[in-house]
This record gives C-alpha cells, sequence and structure tokens, in this order.
C-alpha cells in the first residue's frame, strides 16, 4: 500500500516533474518560434527590400540614360545645325546671284531654327543661354528677311549685305569654334549632362539663398566668393563654357534689320496723347470708366505701378466685405491717362445670347465710350465668353493694326474685359495715300484658282510692325476659306491667311 | 496546426504581401505616371497638334499652357493666372526663347511645374486656367510685356534675382 502510495507519489511527483519539463520545452520552443519567426521577417524583408533597390536602381539607371542620350543628342544635333549654318552662310557670301542667295539664305535659317530647338532642350537656366539663343534666332530671322528681299528686288546681295552677313558669320564660327571644343571635352572626358545639371542646381541652390537668418548668412560665409569669382567660377565644365560663349556674344552689337526678332525695333506707343496723370486721377478715371452699377459694394485701390510697354497704374476693385479678393483689375496709362486692359472674373451662367449678338454689345460698349467707327471684326467664344474684335475704320479702310478687343459675359450681355493695348499702340492720323491700283487691277492679281466672295480696302501690320494698304480679297477654294493681300501701291501680293472654322469662332492662320 | 504556427504563417504572409506590395508599387509608379499622360495625349486630334506659332489657338497649345497655368500659378488671383500665360506667349515672341508654345514650356529648368511634373495632375473641367489660358492668347497681358516671373519667398535661383522688376502681381514678381 505504502509502496503503492510511494509509486503513486513518485508518478505524482514524475508527472509534475515531466509538467515542468513539457512547460520548459514548450516556452523553449515557443522562443524558438518566435526566434525563426522574427529572422524570417527579417530576411524576408531583406529580400524584399534588397529587390525593391535593385528595381529602383535599375529603373533609376534606365532613365538616368534617357535623359542624359536625350541631352547629348540636343547637344550633338546643336552643334551639327550650327556647323551648317556656317557652310551655308560662306556659300551665300561668295553667291554673286539672287537666286543662289535665296537657297542659301533659306537654309541658313531652316538650320538655325533646329539650332534654338535644340539649345531650348538643355538642361540650363533660360537665362544663362538667353544670349546664344537670341543670336541664332536672329541670325536666322535675318537671313529670311534678306531672302525675303532678294525675292523682291531680284537682284544679288549688295556690298552693304555682304558687310552684315560678313559679321555674322564670324560670330557663327566663333560660335562653331566653342561648340567644337565642348563636343571634345564631352567626348575626352566622361561628362554627363545629368551630372552637371545636378552640380548646377545644386549651386544655384546654395548661391540663390539670400542671407534671410543666421544659418543662412553663416552658409554663405563658409562658401568663399572672392571678387571676380561668382557662381560662373565654380560652374560645371560645359555650363562655364555656355556662359563664355554668352558674355562674348554680348560684346557683339545686334544686326540692324527688320524683321519678326529684330531688337532694334523699338515700337512707342503713339495713341497715348499727352499729359501725365496722378495716382488720384487714375482712381477717378478707373471709376468713371467702370460704372456705378459694376462698382456697387466695391472700393477701389492702386496695387502699383507697371513699367512695361506702357507705363501705367494698376488698380484693383475689391468687394468691401472681402478686400483681400481682386473683382476686376484695370491698368491706366499715366501718359494720357486711358484705360489699357480690364478684366474681371466672374462666374458666367448659360448663355442667353449668340455670338452676333454680343458683337453689338461690344459695338454699343465702344460707342459709350466714345471711340466709334468701330467695325466687328470676329468674336471667339468660349466658357459662355465672348472676345469680340473691333478694328477701326479710316473713311473706308479696315485699320486692323488699331484693333480693340471686347470680352462679354453671354448671360446678362455684361462687359468684363477690354483690351485696347494695340489701339493706343498703334492707333493716330496716318494720312493713308490714295491706292495706285483699283480694284480690278488688284483682282487680277489674285490666284486664278480661288473664287473671289468679297473685298475691301484694308492696312495691315507685317512682322517688323510695317504697315501696308493692300486691297483684302475673301476667297474660296473647294471648301476652305482664305484672305489674300494685295498691296494696293504695288500689287504685291504681301499676305496670305487661311481662315479657319472652329465651334468658338473664326480664326487665321 | 497550432494557433500560433497559424499567426506565424499569416504574419509572414502579409509581411511578404506587403514587401511584395511595396515592391510592385515602386516598380509601378512610373508606369501609372505614363498612363495618365497617354489618356490626356488621346484628347487631342492628330489634325491640331502641329507645331505653330501663336494666333490661332490650337487645341494642344491651349491644354498645355492651361495645365502650365494651373500647375505654376492655382491660387493666385485671376490676374495672375492670365499673366503667367501671357508670359509664356511673351516668350513664344522673343527671340531668347524657343519658339513654340510647347518648347517655351518644356524648356528644362524654365517652369518648376514642369520640372516637378505638377503640370500631369488632373485639370478639373472648370479650372479657371483654361479661361486664362484664353484669354492671355486672345491678347490680356496683365504683366505688360514680361519675359519672367518668381515667387520671392520661395525661389531658389541665384539668375533670377539680375531681372529688373516690373510688377507683383498675387505672389508672384514679373520681370523683364
Amino acid at each position: 500500500m505504502s509502496d503503492l502510495h510511494d509509486s503513486k507519489d513518485f508518478s505524482d511527483h514524475d508527472r509534475e516533474e515531466k509538467r515542468e519539463l513539457k512547460k520548459e520545452e514548450s516556452s523553449l520552443r515557443k522562443a524558438r518560434n518566435s526566434v525563426a519567426f522574427l529572422a524570417g521577417i527579417l530576411a524576408i524583408t531583406t529580400i524584399g527590400l534588397g529587390l525593391a533597390t535593385y528595381n529602383q536602381y535599375t529603373e533609376n539607371r534606365f532613365y538616368r540614360m534617357s535623359t542624359e542620350n536625350h541631352y547629348q543628342r540636343a547637344f550633338m544635333d546643336l552643334t551639327g545645325h550650327v556647323e551648317n549654318m556656317e557652310l551655308e552662310m560662306s556659300r551665300v557670301l561668295v553667291s554673286n546671284s539672287p537666286n543662289q542667295a535665296v537657297l542659301g539664305l533659306t537654309d541658313v535659317w531652316r538650320e538655325s531654327s533646329q539650332a534654338a530647338t535644340d539649345l531650348g532642350q538643355l538642361p540650363m537656366s533660360t537665362l544663362l543661354l538667353s544670349r546664344t539663343n537670341e543670336f541664332v534666332n536672329q541670325t536666322g530671322d535675318y537671313c529670311l528677311t534678306l531672302a525675303q528681299e532678294k525675292v523682291d528686288q531680284n537682284n544679288a546681295l549688295t556690298s552693304d549685305e555682304i558687310r552684315q552677313l560678313s559679321e555674322l558669320h564670324r560670330q557663327t564660327v566663333f560660335l562653331r569654334d566653342e561648340l567644337r571644343k565642348m563636343s571634345e571635352q564631352i567626348h575626352a572626358g566622361q561628362l554627363a549632362w545629368v551630372d552637371m545639371e545636378r552640380e548646377s542646381r545644386r549651386q544655384e541652390m546654395q548661391q540663390g539663398q539670400r542671407p534671410q537668418n543666421a544659418l543662412s548668412s553663416l552658409w554663405n560665409r563658409v562658401i568663399p566668393t572672392e571678387a571676380g569669382q561668382g557662381p560662373e567660377a565654380q560652374a560645371p565644365p560645359i555650363f562655364a563654357n555656355f556662359q563664355f560663349v554668352e558674355e562674348e556674344l554680348q560684346k557683339f552689337s545686334p544686326v540692324d534689320y527688320d524683321g519678326q526678332y529684330s531688337s532694334t525695333i523699338k515700337v512707342e506707343p503713339r495713341g497715348l496723347g499727352t499729359g501725365q496723370i496722378t495716382q488720384e486721377q487714375a482712381l477717378q478715371i478707373a471709376q468713371a470708366f467702370l460704372g456705378p452699377e459694376a462698382l456697387q459694394g466695391h472700393t477701389l485701390h492702386v496695387l502699383g505701378e507697371g513699367k512695361a510697354n506702357i507705363d501705367a497704374y494698376s488698380i484693383a476693385a475689391s468687394p468691401e466685405n472681402d478686400p483681400e479678393r481682386i473683382a476686376i483689375n484695370l491698368d491706366i496709362s499715366k501718359q494720357g491717362g486711358h484705360v489699357i486692359w480690364m478684366l474681371s472674373d466672374r462666374s458666367v451662367g448659360n448663355a442667353t445670347i449668340t455670338r452676333d449678338q454680343a458683337g453689338r454689345v461690344a459695338q454699343e460698349y465702344m460707342d459709350g465710350l466714345g471711340i466709334r467707327n468701330l467695325e466687328v471684326e470676329s468674336a471667339e467664344e468660349y466658357t459662355n465668353l465672348a472676345v469680340v474684335t473691333l478694328v477701326p475704320r479710316d473713311e473706308n479702310i479696315s485699320l486692323y493694326p488699331d484693333k480693340i478687343k471686347v470680352r462679354v459675359a453671354m448671360d446678362n450681355s455684361e462687359v468684363v474685359g477690354y483690351d485696347a493695348t494695340a489701339y493706343l499702340t498703334f492707333h493716330h492720323d496716318r494720312n493713308l495715300p490714295e491706292p495706285q491700283l483699283s480694284l480690278d487691277e488688284a483682282r487680277q492679281r489674285v490666284s486664278n484658282n480661288v473664287e473671289i466672295t468679297g473685298s475691301k480696302l484694308a492696312l495691315i501690320a507685317k512682322d517688323n510692325y510695317s504697315e501696308e494698304l493692300c486691297w483684302e480679297f475673301r476667297a474660296v477654294r473647294g471648301n476652305q476659306e482664305f484672305l489674300i493681300y494685295i498691296n494696293a501701291q504695288n500689287g504685291k501680293e504681301e499676305q496670305i491667311y487661311r481662315v479657319i472654322n472652329t465651334e468658338a469662332g473664326k480664326f487665321i492662320f | 496546426m497550432s494557433y500560433s504556427k497559424l499567426t506565424a504563417t499569416l504574419a509572414i504572409v502579409s509581411v511578404m504581401g506587403l514587401v511584395g506590395l511595396l515592391g510592385w508599387s515602386l516598380w509601378n509608379d512610373s508606369i501609372s505616371d505614363l498612363n495618365q499622360q497617354a489618356q490626356f495625349n488621346d484628347g487631342v486630334s492628330v489634325a491640331q497638334a502641329q507645331e505653330g506659332a501663336v494666333g490661332y489657338p490650337k487645341e494642344s497649345d491651349l491644354q498645355m499652357m492651361a495645365r502650365a497655368i494651373h500647375g505654376e500659378a492655382r491660387g493666385e488671383p485671376y490676374e495672375g493666372q492670365v499673366a503667367v500665360g501671357a508670359v509664356i506667349i511673351n516668350r513664344i515672341r522673343h527671340p531668347s526663347f524657343p519658339n513654340t508654345a510647347h518648347g517655351v514650356i518644356f524648356q528644362p529648368r524654365a517652369f518648376t511645374a514642369v520640372d516637378d511634373g505638377q503640370i500631369w495632375i488632373p485639370l478639373p473641367e472648370d479650372a479657371s486656367a483654361h479661361r486664362a489660358a484664353r484669354d492671355a492668347l486672345a491678347g490680356w497681358d496683365p504683366s505688360g510685356g514680361c519675359l519672367y516671373y518668381w515667387n520671392p519667398a520661395t525661389a531658389t535661383s541665384q539668375w533670377i534675382w539680375t531681372r529688373t522688376i516690373v510688377k507683383r502681381i498675387g505672389k508672384h514678381n514679373f520681370g523683364l
């Protein structure tokens, strides 16, 4: 019994021990399991992140290379086009007939516009390439303008033109040589555009920060800036080369010619009249212009002064309960006190008037302002707004350069915009001559391939702002509509526009 | 299967899923961007996608200008938005810049919103940038002929401070 008891005792003890052992074992197993579990997670995470990083690395390398190749290609194309510009110019310089001159000159223009496209793809601040871009565009534009003159006059280059072209050729040779040097640098070393771009961006960020606080002024002190050692001294190689080109090209004086990109043409506003106005007067003019209805619940205040194309006071009307918001903005010229433009931005409901009705609203509005003799030229429509272009008439001549635009809200016929920049810049008493060509004589000069549907006298502006009195012919070929301009003095076919009909209205191109 | 084993399996699977998702998303983020662009490009008709001068507002020019204005000047006063559009047009007409709307907008380092991809954010149909692009193309120029603008609080380029400030509209300085 005692044995039994003993054994029972023993087995109880044993069982207890076993239980404890089991407990220990299981907790050990649990610990081991959780370690394995954690290790597993860690391994998987590491592998996962490693894979993701590797993916990112290969992706990054791919896009870096794509970008690098894109920049390289733009630069090599640029070099090629500038080389061709130089070659074509040298050929024009030894030509002795209008046909060779015109062929060569238009080739220079083609090469230069491609070079300009390439320049626009290089990863540099627009300001770093400003003069280089201008040089390439102006050289091409000069050659195109000259080609047009050669076609008109049907003669070879004059000695003056040879002199100007030789000067441009010399500058092109300089640009070509510099680009060649840069190519050699790129091919010799391992200069990567993406690295140069990153470096220049980093420098710009550092130097761009003006000392605003203690930290940034300390930072500025850490970077040594000795006299004559501005940002250009530390710029990455090719960027520094372009900086040099930019500075050298600036030393040459711009070529004097009449073309689209000529920098020697300055347009002085001719329609402003005389007398300077004060800010107070400007506010009064704005008040009278906008009228009490539009200004109800609004206050007028001067936003600032602008010294751009036309010196002006900028004036805003703000709601009394929200003085920060600008409901209406308008600029008033300091000279003569004219409203240059006005813009009111409000939500416009569904249109209740047609484009033609908007034209009449605009005309009445201009009558109210005291500018009469205007005819509606076109009306463009978008998001329930109609932009009506009006053109003044001098007797029976439409003066296209002096156009005025009126923006009409098509929900309640309110005028919500006005732009007289062109009118104030160009309108003046021109004393236009009588046309030398009669309507019939001009009609003879229009192509036989069109059917003429209308005609009138019009003054048109060319790219260089020079003006020509022309006979305008509306003409149709198939289902296409054109405007053809025959010079009323010398019979030259000055301009051909295609009229494009869209849902928004008619446009010319 | 014991409860702890089940939890461990579930945990491992979910971690794997997470890592996989991470990798997948990293792998795919650029592709989804491209899809977004592709959708946008589909909206432009081929006939109007030719290179062009200012004057006749082609649908693709308008779209890109509206996107650039929205990316650069949303939240600015309306005339500030038109002025940004006018700067793009003034650049097209100026010899120191590319000669097309797309050339000017995509010129590297020219617009922050292009460099950091903000121009590809979805452009709401009723965004004022659409009207601003139209008004700028129609001729309104609140900047008065400017070629540059910058936000004086955030501008980082040292070059920009060499410009003459002509006007301030909203948060932007406009200059020549």
